[in-house]
């Protein structure tokens, strides 16, 4: 957490002294198709399948050519279904397929840092830290139970932007990043997982 | 310009969210039947079952509606249920006699069904047990079920469940108590059904391999 902080500082410390060019004052949008593999305590106690149902979103303004700040939201739907196995509970047992269905939302302030604002290719690192929205179903057969919530979430970055024209701020973007998303039910710890996207970021203004 | 611009990047996040949230993968749209079932099985873990020899099965099955017996059926699936029964209790090295043959272990089926707030709870299932299996059916009268491993269990409910009960006959007697030493319990989408009806309860006696006779 405190590496985060430090992180944040050093990248608008370092921006806000940065000469300025064309992205300042831009206000963009980049929506993105992601990705995201659970690991650690998610993977190995709940869900160890990829989700391929997310996505991420994000209005940023330029603050300088360099460095912009804005909101990010994102959406990830993880599943999955383990065959029928009997479990061991206080006075017997129970036999039933396990489902695990998770959904988190993680809605967040974004900082990203373009290492490269004049590049063919632009490189960039950024951050986001803020509140996760969190659904968690267990079934056991048809039958529910779970725990939804707020919980925290940060996630560092690393990408590329490539410019479709060469003053536009209208680009591809690529990345992959790290979702740090503590949360605490049951067998689970956190949902923390990696994952990569890919989209377009165009100019609102 | 500006403005429109503004608004087709709302649009496109609302279309976004509409189509990736819209494919949150519903793990009750992705489940047969068969995987809706849960089978839970409770014991006492201090009786031996290797103790009893005999046993009788109820003829019927009661039907249980919020907590109030409706009747007693015997319908082609409630002899289903009951043949599969007899036959896993054969399996397992145990007699058939009938009620008037002083049995060692009673089996009482009900078909429990529950309208209300879509939760259930089966210390109330088994505290209003005499109404829907009175003692008298086993020969006593009088008599008063226990069940020591009752455990409260609350599910949101869609159908029906279908419980069944083994009840201690043999050493009922010396303080007008028939303890419950075993209840099988089948929860989930087309239970009710003749065809899977032996499936069903071999489900219920493969988890619970202390029920035997000839160990």
């Amino acid at each position: 957490m405190k590496s985060f902080k430090i992180f944040l500082i050093i990248m608008v410390c370092t921006g806000l002294g940065l000469p300025v060019f064309a992205q300042q004052q831009k206000l963009t949008m980049n929506i993105n198709y992601a990705v995201n593999t659970p690991v650690r305590n998610f993977k190995s106690d709940l869900v160890n399948k990829t989700s391929f149902r997310g996505w991420n979103a994000n209005i940023l303004y330029g603050v300088t050519d360099k460095l912009s700040l804005g909101l990010e939201a994102g959406f990830a739907d993880y599943y999955q279904k383990y065959p029928r196995q009997v479990y061991d509970t206080k006075g017997g047992s129970v036999s039933a397929v396990l489902t695990n269905s998770i959904q988190t939302v993680p809605v967040m302030i974004k900082g990203r840092f373009n290492l490269a604002p004049s590049g063919i290719v632009q490189p960039y690192i950024g951050v986001g830290a803020g509140g996760n929205f969190v659904s968690y179903n267990q079934y056991l057969g048809e039958f529910a139970s779970g725990k939804s919530g707020i919980y925290f979430a940060a996630s560092p970055e690393a990408g590329i932007m490539i410019p479709f024209s060469k003053h536009g701020a209208s680009a591809f973007t690529a990345g992959a990043k790290y979702n740090f998303m503590p949360y605490t039910y049951g067998d689970a710890k956190d949902l923390n997982n990696w994952g990569v996207y890919a989209g377009i970021k165009f100019s609102l203004k | 310009m500006k403005q429109n611009k503004i608004y087709l990047a709302f649009a496109a996040g609302v279309v976004c969210i509409g189509l990736l949230g819209g494919c949150t993968k519903d793990p009750l749209k992705n489940m047969t039947n068969e995987e809706s079932r849960i089978y839970i099985t409770n014991y006492d873990s201090t009786v031996h079952f290797g103790s009893f020899k005999t046993y009788s099965i109820s003829d019927s099955v009661a039907v249980v509606s919020n907590g109030a017996l409706q009747k007693k059926t015997l319908t082609e699936t409630d002899a289903a249920f009951i043949q599969a029964l007899k036959d896993n209790m054969q399996e397992r090295g145990y007699q058939l006699v009938t009620k008037d043959e002083h049995p060692d272990l009673g089996i009482n089926i009900s078909s429990v069904f529950n309208n209300q707030t879509g939760v259930i709870s089966y210390p109330s299932y088994w505290g209003y047990y005499n109404s829907y299996w009175d003692p008298y059916y086993w020969g006593y009268g009088g008599y008063d079920y226990y069940f020591p491993y009752a455990s409260y269990a609350v599910y949101q409910i869609r159908e029906g469940a279908l419980s069944v009960d083994m009840v201690d006959l043999k050493d009922a007697g010396n303080d007008k108590k028939i303890e419950g030493v075993w209840n099988g319990l089948i929860r989930g989408e087309a239970i009710f059904n003749a065809s899977t009806a032996a499936s069903q309860v071999k489900a219920l006696f493969d988890q619970s391999p202390y029920i035997r006779n000839n160990q």
